[in-house]
């Protein structure tokens, strides 16, 4: 065996002692310091505790064991060597721990854990059964050197070298996590303190012995440790930024919980609002009192603004409660522009502004992206730069570029500038923070949550787009944004920019008022209402109208007159338009065998014009028929010299907009009265055409009931094709919509949707007589006679009976009915109860009052 | 007697809350033959009451009421019977995302919220009632 050569005992016992005092100095730093709660510092300190018995160990083993100037017993020198092998295991293990203690989440800790365990209850198995084994065959001699070479192999290096591999991999695996101190720090202290080790091992085999590794490997490593990571200043530190993260996290938490909150809370404000509305609009429609019909007016203005104000912060919650999800599909972006132009232009027209559009022909049309949601964010800029813009002009333009990484891509370039009052620099970061408005004074009469933009910007993020913009106070704003969309299919957009424009000049020249008082036009159409509305929109013009209901007279008129223009309707009973056409330019001796001929259409699908003209018609017109068509229409085709200048400037006498106290009944209703009268030219014959339409619901419902009854598929289609003329000038638009499907079912034959259909669509034709009635009706007395004891012992048993029957309709008609007497004093207080109860939809309570006499 | 004994289709409403009840009524009495209970107990004597040949065509069930719920209500008419076979759409105020998981595993005919206007009420009832 090789001793320890040239080693004083004198300097294992000094070397060994500094050592240990070294880590009593550390031991009572940490715990005169340390920071108790966190649990890295708690292993440390056992750490030292286990460096210090390894230490004295080691200590005792060179003294005892390798020095010449003892004695000692073979069973001592054996236990020696063991413990130091044993606490080698030992510490390599802590250290482990301490090591993973770095790291948070490690993937396999529950598996490694117990391995680790088991591995270390191994050795010391390993070690009492090596010492008894050793015991037990001792036959004199230095028992150390009988111990086989696998013992210590196995125990003095398998051991150690697999918690060492097993910090490493730690390391390899989750280095990166660690703050660069922290990395750097156990790095080097792991190093130094397995130096230690590994010295402390070979030591034991007596070679490459090294007595200040040996002593200090493990303590300097400490010191390392204690340095870099365990001061108290860093652990303070390091205690502080976990709790801002936990402070951070419940304030996220919260701000969600907040989030939720104001998305349910919208939710359960929309319902009440929308009850009040909806309890609003019948008031709009059965209340006949003009004061109640002003009052309601104005809940139903103010709730819809509500409405929108909810809405919006409904929205806004969504996005940061994390529910709203961009939803992408293939669109074309040609609807899109349509829809924001429709949109934008009424708006800027109300305010008389301005509005320039400016398309990229070249874009491709067909793109795949949330289309609801581009929309939305266009909408937002759109209307929020007509808000806050009094005068000039807005400018919307949509170019593209292609992206450069991907062939399929396209970024959509947005912009939209006005000459609004623009936003302060110092203002501008305030424009993206939500609920605040810039310059809140100034713009109070500005009505909106101050979401907008936010929610704007929300759904251009969630997009992969921001928004940029650029403003000068009291000059303008320029709201841009590029979003990448891909491309379906490259067909060019095409010059959609001058179709628009066309179209909206259009409108405006056509608004110059002439008068042509010599020009005489036929009106051919056999729905007698079609003709009054006619005349009506061109009554300004002063041409002359006759009119004819059906094809065979209208021509018996072309033979005698000349005509500057004829209107034929395309769908006429017995002669259609067609054919009333045909015959008209066989007329060969007649007055009009050249006269222009336009066909009035309700089925204005694209394509029309070609087939209408291919059949000699000169142009058309879509039925209802819009009075800027049908002067432009007589612009183009009246005789230059027939046409004049107005002979003085009329003042337009029907606003559209107001409508009179006597049709306040259908305000709300499926009747829109606005647009009834925008579509009939004024307001008194849109009255007059009211009351036709009212007039006539019995006579035609009966014709209607009875070709349908007949399985007369034709006549049945020809008479709701007029019907459907006549709806849509009233203004009730869906019951029109609903006729139009019927009217395409009967073309079709379609005997099954109008046999559901039809049923269903009578009820609500016959349903117009009711609500029509709340206008043209003769008012109702208000206070009746009073109710004879017979006539209340009647209404009694008739409650009963419907009470008894849970019928709520029988029992609101026979309140109804009382409504046209007086109750008598005696009665009051039981026909009271009885009201009460029936608020309450409460049958049983009904019938109880009526038990009680 | 102006909206029975015709051909109507027939449509139960079924809320706690009057008001709300006569609203959805006044919006579908043109079109529908409807009828009115304020709780689940209402309904089925309701229903026990309505001829055979009279039937109700469609039962449109408040989610949140007292005592019975809306799903409660449901399980009691699904196990009836009589009103086994009636379809119910649900009516909710609150259309949380586990609520309505809630309802649709019940497997109703369908929902709607009660922020529905007249047009989108009658519209779902007319595609439910085909």
């Amino acid at each position: 065996m090789v001793r320890v050569i040239g080693q004083d005992t004198m300097l294992h016992i000094s070397f060994g002692m500094a050592a240990l005092v070294f880590n009593i100095v550390l031991y009572i730093l940490t715990c005169a310091l340390g920071t108790d709660q966190v649990h890295k510092n708690l292993k440390f300190r056992t750490l030292t505790v286990i460096v210090g018995v390894g230490n004295i160990i080691s200590m005792l083993d060179n003294i005892f064991r390798h020095s010449d100037r003892f004695d000692t017993p073979a069973a001592i020198e054996l236990l020696l060597l063991l413990m130091v092998f044993l606490f080698n295991v030992f510490l390599t293990y802590y250290m482990s721990l301490y090591m993973e203690g770095f790291f948070e989440n490690l993937k396999y800790k529950k598996v490694i854990t117990p391995i680790n365990q088991a591995i270390v209850i191994s050795s010391v198995v390993l070690t009492v059964a090596v010492y008894i084994w050793q015991i037990m065959i001792y036959k004199g001699g230095n028992i150390t050197d009988n111990v086989p070479i696998w013992v210590r192999i196995v125990l003095g290096y398998i051991y150690e070298l697999y918690f060492l591999f097993y910090v490493v991999i730690l390391f390899v695996k989750y280095g990166k996590t660690l703050s660069s101190r922290a990395g750097f720090t156990s790095l080097a202290a792991f190093a130094v303190t397995i130096g230690g080790v590994l010295f402390e091992l070979l030591n034991t085999f007596g070679v490459g012995s090294n007595i200040l590794f040996n002593y200090f490997g493990a303590v300097i490593g400490l010191y390392i440790f204690y340095i870099g990571v365990e001061t108290p200043d860093y652990q303070n530190l390091l205690q502080s930024i976990t709790e801002l993260d936990e402070a951070r996290q419940s304030a996220d938490e919260a701000n969600h919980a907040k989030s939720d909150f104001l998305a349910n809370m919208s939710h359960e404000i929309r319902t009440p609002i929308n009850a009040v509305l909806g309890m609003n609009e019948m008031i709009l429609r059965e209340a006949e009192d003009d004061t109640i019909l002003t009052y309601a007016e104005n809940i139903e203005n103010a709730g819809s603004t509500l409405l929108g104000l909810i809405n919006d912060i409904l929205d806004f919650s969504k996005i940061e409660a994390g529910k709203i999800e961009i939803i992408p599909v293939d669109y074309d972006i040609s609807n899109v522009i349509s829809d924001l132009v429709n949109m934008i232009s009424t708006r800027a027209d109300e305010k008389g502004l301005l509005l320039e559009f400016d398309f990229d022909q070249t874009m491709p049309r067909y793109l795949h992206g949330d289309e609801v949601r581009v929309k939305q964010v266009i909408t937002n800029i759109l209307t929020n730069a007509v808000k806050y813009t009094e005068k000039g002009n807005i400018y919307f333009c949509i170019a593209y570029e292609r992206a450069g990484d991907d062939p399929n891509d396209v970024y959509l370039k947005v912009a939209v500038k006005d000459t609004g009052i623009g936003i302060k620099e110092e203002d501008l970061p305030k424009l993206f923070s939500e609920f605040e408005r810039i310059e809140e004074k100034r713009n109070r009469n500005i009505e909106g949550t101050g979401l907008g933009m936010s929610i704007t910007m929300s759904l251009l993020r969630m997009m992969g787009s921001a928004l940029e913009v650029e403003s000068t106070y009291g000059v303008g704003s320029t709201f841009h944004f590029k979003l990448k969309q891909e491309v379906v299919n490259w067909e060019e957009l095409g010059d959609y920019e001058n179709a628009i424009n066309e179209r909206r000049k259009d409108h405006k020249k056509y608004r110059e008022k002439f008068i042509a008082p010599e020009a005489r036009v036929l009106v051919v159409d056999d729905n007698r209402m079609n003709l009054m509305v006619f005349g009506s929109l061109i009554k300004q013009t002063m041409v002359q109208i006759d009119t004819a209901e059906s094809g065979a007279a209208g021509l018996e008129l072309t033979g005698k007159n000349k005509y500057d223009i004829i209107f034929l309707d395309h769908m006429m009973p017995e002669m259609d338009g067609i054919e009333t056409l045909r015959r008209l330019r066989n007329q060969t001796d007649g007055p009009n065998t050249t006269t222009p001929v336009i066909c009035l259409t309700a089925n204005a699908i694209s394509g029309a014009r070609e087939s209408y003209i291919s059949s000699g018609f000169e142009d058309y017109l879509s039925k209802p028929i819009d009075s800027g068509e049908l002067e432009a229409m007589l612009i183009d085709f009246l005789p230059e010299d027939k046409i004049r200048e107005p002979l003085e400037k009329k003042t337009v006498s029907s606003d559209s907009n107001i409508v009179p106290e006597e049709l306040m009944p259908l305000m709300g209703s499926s009747i829109d009265v606005k647009a009834g009268i925008k579509s009939s030219g004024d307001l008194e014959f849109y009255k007059t055409v009211l009351k036709v339409f009212y007039e006539t619901i019995d006579d035609k419902a009966r014709e209607l009931d009875h070709f349908f009854e007949e399985k007369d598929f034709k006549n049945y289609t020809i008479r709701i094709h007029a019907l459907k003329s006549s709806a849509r000038i009233i203004g009730a638009m869906a019951f029109g919509e609903a006729a139009q499907e019927l009217e395409n079912a009967g073309r079709a034959e379609d005997w099954d949707y109008l046999s559901s259909h039809h049923p269903g669509f009578m009820g609500a034709y016959r349903g117009f007589k009711e609500l029509l009635s709340l206008v043209f009706a003769e008012q109702k007395t208000d206070v009746g006679p009073e109710a004879s004891d017979k006539v209340m012992a009647g209404i009694y048993d008739r409650i009963r009976s419907a009470a008894e029957a849970m019928d709520y309709g029988e029992l609101e008609d026979i309140i109804d009915e009382m409504s046209g007497y007086t109750i008598p004093e005696g009665e009051r207080s039981k026909w009271d109860s009885i009201m009460s109860a029936f608020d309450r939809i409460d049958y049983d309570a009904v019938l109880e009052v009526l038990d009680q006499t | 007697m102006s909206d029975s004994g015709n051909n109507k289709k027939r449509v139960l409403i079924v809320d706690d809350d009057p008001a709300y009840a006569r609203m959805v009524r006044a919006f579908i009495k043109d079109i529908y033959r409807a009828d009115i209970a304020i709780s689940g107990e209402q309904a089925i004597t309701f229903l026990h009451k309505v001829p055979a040949d009279e039937g109700v065509d469609l039962i449109l069930l408040d989610c949140e009421m007292p005592v019975a719920d809306g799903p409660a209500v449901f399980k009691m008419l699904r196990e009836d019977p009589l009103t086994k076979r009636i379809p119910v759409v649900f009516l909710t105020g609150n259309a949380t995302p586990a609520l309505i998981g809630r309802i649709m595993e019940l497997e109703p005919e369908g929902y709607i919220t009660k922020t529905a206007t007249r047009e989108e009420l009658l519209g779902y009832i007319a595609e439910r009632l085909l």
